[in-house]
C-alpha cells in the first residue's frame, strides 16, 4: 500500500493519483487449480493410543501441481473454543515434548513428502497441532498457507466432566426447541460426549433426548446442542445425566411462555460446583 | 393290455433310475468344484486438499485518500472428507498495514501501523471487521465436499486516509500479510 503526497487540490491531483494497497496473502497460481489438484494434506487429523515408542505414524503433503513447493512444519499446542472450533497456541515452543522432521523441505510437481512426528514424553495425553506452512516456489513468504493437523495421543487414562450449565432456547425461524448443555472437560484425557436430556412436567416425562457425541479436550469445555421436542407454555424439570460425572445430576426448572420463550427459574449449578469443591 | 402297461411302468422305473443317475453326477460334479471368494477392503484416508489458495498478492490501484474504498473478493476452493474450517488472521495487531521496504525485504522498524485499517467480510458476516492477528472463522463444513470441492469466498476493504502518512518512497508500501489455515476439526 502506497500512500502517495496527496492534497485535495485540482492542479496537483492529477500527480498524485497512484495508491497501491500491498496485501500480500497467499499462494495460489491458477495452473494448480487447472491442472485439476493442489495440496494435500493426510491424514487431516489422527486420534490414536500414544505409542510406547513415541512414533506418530507419518502426515503426507501431496504436491499435486506443476511446480515445486517449499513447506515447512512444526509444531504447536491444540485446544478448541466452545463451539469445537480448533484454537491453538501460535507461540508454543513443544521441541522437548515433540519434535517433526524434516521441518524444512521441497517437494517436486507430483510427489509426496512423509513428515514424521515423535513424541518424547509419553506418559500423558497430548493435543498437539501439526503446521503445514507452504510456502510460494519463487518468493519465500513465511507461513502465508497453512494446514493444520490436530493429533489426540492419549493415554488410558478415564474421561472426566462436568456439566456447568444447561438450558432449552427457541427459535422462532424455525420453530424448533433446542436443548443445550455446557460441559466441561476436567480430567486429563480427552471424552466423547454421552448422556441425555429429560425434560419432564409434573413428574411426566415429555422429552428424552440423547446428547451428539463430541470431542473435549482435558481443560476445554463445549457447548453441546440437540433439537428437542416442542414444549407447550408451562413449567419443565431438565435434568442432564452422563456416564462421563455418574455422580452429577444437573437439574433446572424451565417457564415457556405462550410466545415459546424460554426462562431458566432455577438451577443446582452452584449446589454442584460446591459440592466438588468440598471432594477437592 | 398287460403287455403295453409293462411297457409303460419298465419306462417310468427307467425314467427315475436316470434322474437318479443324473442327481449323483451333479452332486459329484459340484462336490468337486472350486468355490474361491475375494475380500475388496478400502481405508480411504481423512484428507484435505486446497486447490486453489487466494491470490498470493494483491497489488492494488486504489484512489487518493478521501475517496474510494478498495474492496476485493477473494476466494479460496478445497475438498475434504472430513469436518473442515477455514480461518485467517493477519499479522497487525489492529489491523493497520505497516510501512514495508521492498529492496530490504522487511517492515521498516520503528513504524506504527496505519489508522485505516484492512477490513474483511464474508457471506456470512453481516458486519465488515477489522483483519487482525486474531484468528477468524471464514467457513466451515461437516459433510464430504464432493470431488468438486467447495469455494470459500469473502472480501477484503481499505480505506486510505489523511490519518496516515503517504509512503515517503517509490521503494517503499504499507503492507500486511494474510495467513489461511485449513483443517479438520477434533471430532
Amino acid at each position: 500500500m502506497v500512500i502517495p503526497q496527496t492534497i485535495r487540490c485540482p492542479k496537483l491531483l492529477h500527480s498524485a493519483v497512484i495508491v497501491f494497497v500491498g496485501v500480500l496473502l497467499s499462494y495460489a497460481p491458477g495452473a494448480m487449480a487447472d491442472a485439476g489438484g493442489g495440496v494435500a494434506v493426510t491424514p487431516a487429523r489422527m486420534e490414536l493410543a500414544m505409542p510406547e515408542d513415541g512414533r506418530i505414524p507419518p502426515i503426507y503433503v501431496y504436491n499435486r501441481s506443476d511446480e515445486t513447493l517449499h513447506v515447512s512444519a512444526s509444531v504447536v499446542w491444540g485446544s478448541h473454543d466452545i463451539n469445537g472450533q480448533l484454537t491453538y497456541d501460535a507461540l508454543s515452543d513443544m521441541s522437548s515434548i515433540i519434535s517433526i522432521a524434516p521441518q524444512t523441505a521441497a517437494i517436486q510437481p507430483h510427489q509426496k513428502l512423509s513428515l514424521y512426528v515423535e513424541v518424547h514424553d509419553i506418559e500423558r495425553s497430548l493435543y498437539p497441532v501439526v503446521f503445514v506452512d507452504v510456502q510460494h516456489p519463487k518468493e519465500a513468504v513465511p507461513g502465508m498457507t497453512r494446514f493444520a493437523v490436530p493429533l489426540m495421543l492419549s493415554t488410558e487414562e478415564p474421561g472426566e466432566v462436568v456439566v456447568e450449565q444447561a438450558d432449552v432456547t427457541y427459535d422462532p425461524s424455525e420453530q424448533a426447541y433446542y436443548v443445550h448443555a455446557v460441559v466441561r472437560n476436567v480430567g486429563s484425557t480427552h471424552v466423547r460426549t454421552a448422556g441425555t436430556w429429560t425434560i419432564t412436567q409434573a413428574e411426566h416425562t415429555i422429552a428424552e433426548i440423547t446428547m451428539p457425541e463430541h470431542v473435549i479436550l482435558p481443560g476445554a469445555k463445549r457447548n453441546i446442542s440437540a433439537k428437542s421436542p416442542s414444549l407447550s407454555s408451562g413449567t419443565y424439570v431438565m435434568q442432564v445425566v452422563t456416564p462421563l460425572a455418574p455422580s452429577e445430576m444437573l437439574q433446572t426448572q424451565l417457564a415457556v411462555d405462550q410466545h415459546g420463550r424460554v426462562v431458566v427459574t432455577e438451577a443446582n449449578y452452584e449446589q454442584l460446583a460446591a459440592r466438588r469443591g468440598d471432594r477437592q | 393290455m398287460y403287455l403295453l402297461h409293462n411297457i409303460v411302468y419298465a419306462g417310468k422305473k427307467a425314467t427315475v433310475a436316470l434322474s437318479l443317475l443324473c442327481v449323483v453326477f451333479t452332486a459329484a460334479a459340484v462336490s468337486h468344484a472350486q468355490v474361491a471368494e475375494t475380500i475388496v477392503q478400502v481405508s480411504v484416508p481423512e484428507t484435505i486438499e486446497v486447490l486453489q489458495w487466494p491470490m498470493q498478492e494483491v497489488i492494488v490501484d486504489a484512489d487518493p485518500p478521501g475517496t474510494d474504498t478498495w474492496q476485493q473478493t477473494l476466494a479460496l476452493q478445497l475438498r475434504a472428507n472430513v469436518p473442515w474450517g477455514v480461518t485467517m488472521h493477519s499479522d497487525s495487531p489492529t489491523g493497520g498495514l505497516r510501512l514495508y521496504d521492498l529492496r530490504e525485504n522487511k517492515y521498516v522498524d520503528g513504524t506504527t501501523p496505519t489508522s485505516a485499517l484492512l477490513e474483511w467480510t464474508s457471506p456470512h458476516e453481516a458486519d465488515w471487521r477489522p483483519l487482525t492477528e486474531t484468528e477468524v472463522d471464514l467457513a466451515s463444513g461437516s459433510q464430504p465436499t464432493g470431488a468438486g470441492g467447495v469455494d470459500v469466498t469473502f472480501q477484503l476493504r481499505y480505506t486510505p486516509s489523511y490519518n496516515d502518512m503517504a509512503t515517503p518512497t517509490a521503494d517503499q508500501v504499507y503492507r500486511t500479510y494474510v495467513t489461511y489455515t485449513v483443517g479438520s476439526r477434533w471430532d
